[in-house]
């Protein structure tokens, strides 16, 4: 019911001024939903209307960037991969809908982090399972794994990954986040001793700094 | 890949004589006819990939493990 | 005869589990996907002698007489000739181990 209203409401603002609406000329539920894991596609008439035939929102990418990557010990940090000398071009479907993409704010992306995905826009903080090892407070992070890339009505899939020149997403590692201490009591059948095992992890918080979806002729040189 | 309880005690000695004593287990052997015939004996249960050399544990270990998926781009003072 | 100790099929029988007759669609596209997991395997290993050019009569065997997924009828994927049955076909589930067997021909006219 609700997305029938927005879907009416996106569709006048299209046909009248035929280009894309500006964010804030939508209702504030419209935007709310960048934030949330659920997939909108484009209306057709409204494709119709910008683009011409067979363009549908999801594109998914035909160049999956494979990128040797130099493998550091586990503990160390990953170091910036080497940029491939061939790389592969573009599909034309990209290339005709990236700026479509480009042009309305408030992206959202999947980011993967060790194969596990977030999905986060500009300003989320993230509170990772886990406590990244080797960064400190203040460190910058180039995310550059993504599944998917997003805004209101247009979304970007790769297969399975895009490609990492399509996007620019940073993360400031905001500092570590400890649990409250977790005690466990360890005891076998038919003996007196009891083990208390004690636990306390810490998780690395990330801010998502800066994400942005580059223009082709930068991805292209 | 597969287990393989239960089949045939030919088939298990199959896959004991390829050296696959359990699920998942990872074996490298050259390509001659003799190994194309035990592979075919057991081919509903194992995959295959051609190599070019004889993959060590920790190699294989580092396939198996998913990117990251960031750097380090600027680090703070520290 | 009523309430709740009424004798069903399985309390009078002892023993009796339902099997249903067919395949469900989750079932068939598992069946696909291994169906395709023992062609790819077979060709990886064709492949792999063909470079050597060495010729091994169990693959050629296989590739002479088994179809693969692409071609096998419908009926041969998720049946299997049974002359017992009403229409000479039951369910491939009904094979004992059958997701570990290769089982894609049938005697030709049924």
């Amino acid at each position: 019911m609700l997305s029938r209203t927005l879907r009416k409401s996106v569709l006048d603002t299209k046909l009248s001024t035929s280009t894309l609406p500006p964010t804030f000329l939508l209702p504030f539920r419209a935007r709310c939903f960048n934030s949330t894991t659920q997939h909108i596609d484009s209306p057709p008439e409204a494709t119709d209307a910008t683009l011409g035939s067979s363009s549908v929102p999801s594109v998914p990418t035909s160049d999956n960037s494979a990128i040797p990557k130099a493998n550091s010990p586990p503990t160390s940090i990953p170091t910036a991969p080497s940029v491939p000398t061939s790389r592969p071009a573009l599909s034309d479907s990209v290339k005709e809908l990236l700026p479509l993409l480009r042009a309305q704010p408030a992206h959202f992306v999947t980011a993967h982090i060790h194969a596990q995905p977030y999905l986060v826009t500009e300003g989320d903080i993230v509170r990772l399972p886990f406590h990244m090892p080797g960064v400190v407070p203040g460190d910058m992070l180039r995310l550059n794994r993504a599944t998917s890339i997003g805004s209101r009505d247009y979304t970007l899939k790769g297969t399975p990954y895009l490609d990492e020149r399509i996007f620019e997403c940073r993360a400031r590692v905001m500092g570590t986040e400890a649990e409250p201490m977790r005690t466990k009591e360890k005891k076998k059948r038919r003996t007196r001793k009891t083990k208390t095992v004690k636990s306390k992890h810490k998780f690395t918080i990330l801010r998502i700094a800066e994400l942005k979806v580059l223009p082709v002729e930068e991805i292209e040189t | 890949m597969r287990s393989g309880i239960g089949l045939p005690k030919r088939t298990q000695g199959v896959l004991k004589a390829l050296g696959l004593r359990k699920r998942m287990k990872t074996v490298f052997y050259p390509v001659t006819p003799e190994v194309a015939g035990q592979i075919m004996k057991v081919k509903e249960l194992v995959a295959v990939r051609e190599v070019e050399k004889a993959l060590s544990k920790e190699e294989l270990k580092e396939e198996r493990r998913p990117d990251a998926g960031y750097y380090l781009e600027s680090a703070a003072p520290r | 005869m009523f309430g709740a100790f009424k004798p069903t099929n399985a309390l009078s029988g002892g023993l009796l589990w339902k099997i249903p007759w067919r395949l469900s669609k989750f079932q068939k596209q598992r069946q696909r996907r291994r169906l395709r997991a023992v062609d790819t395997v077979v060709s990886v290993i064709d492949q792999a002698l063909a470079k050597k050019g060495i010729t091994t009569k169990a693959v050629e065997r296989w590739k002479d007489e088994m179809p693969i997924e692409q071609e096998m009828l419908p009926k041969d994927k998720y049946t299997i000739f049974d002359r017992k049955e009403k229409k000479y076909r039951k369910g491939i589930h009904k094979l004992p181990k059958w997701t570990r067997l290769s089982q894609r021909l049938n005697p030709p006219g049924y």
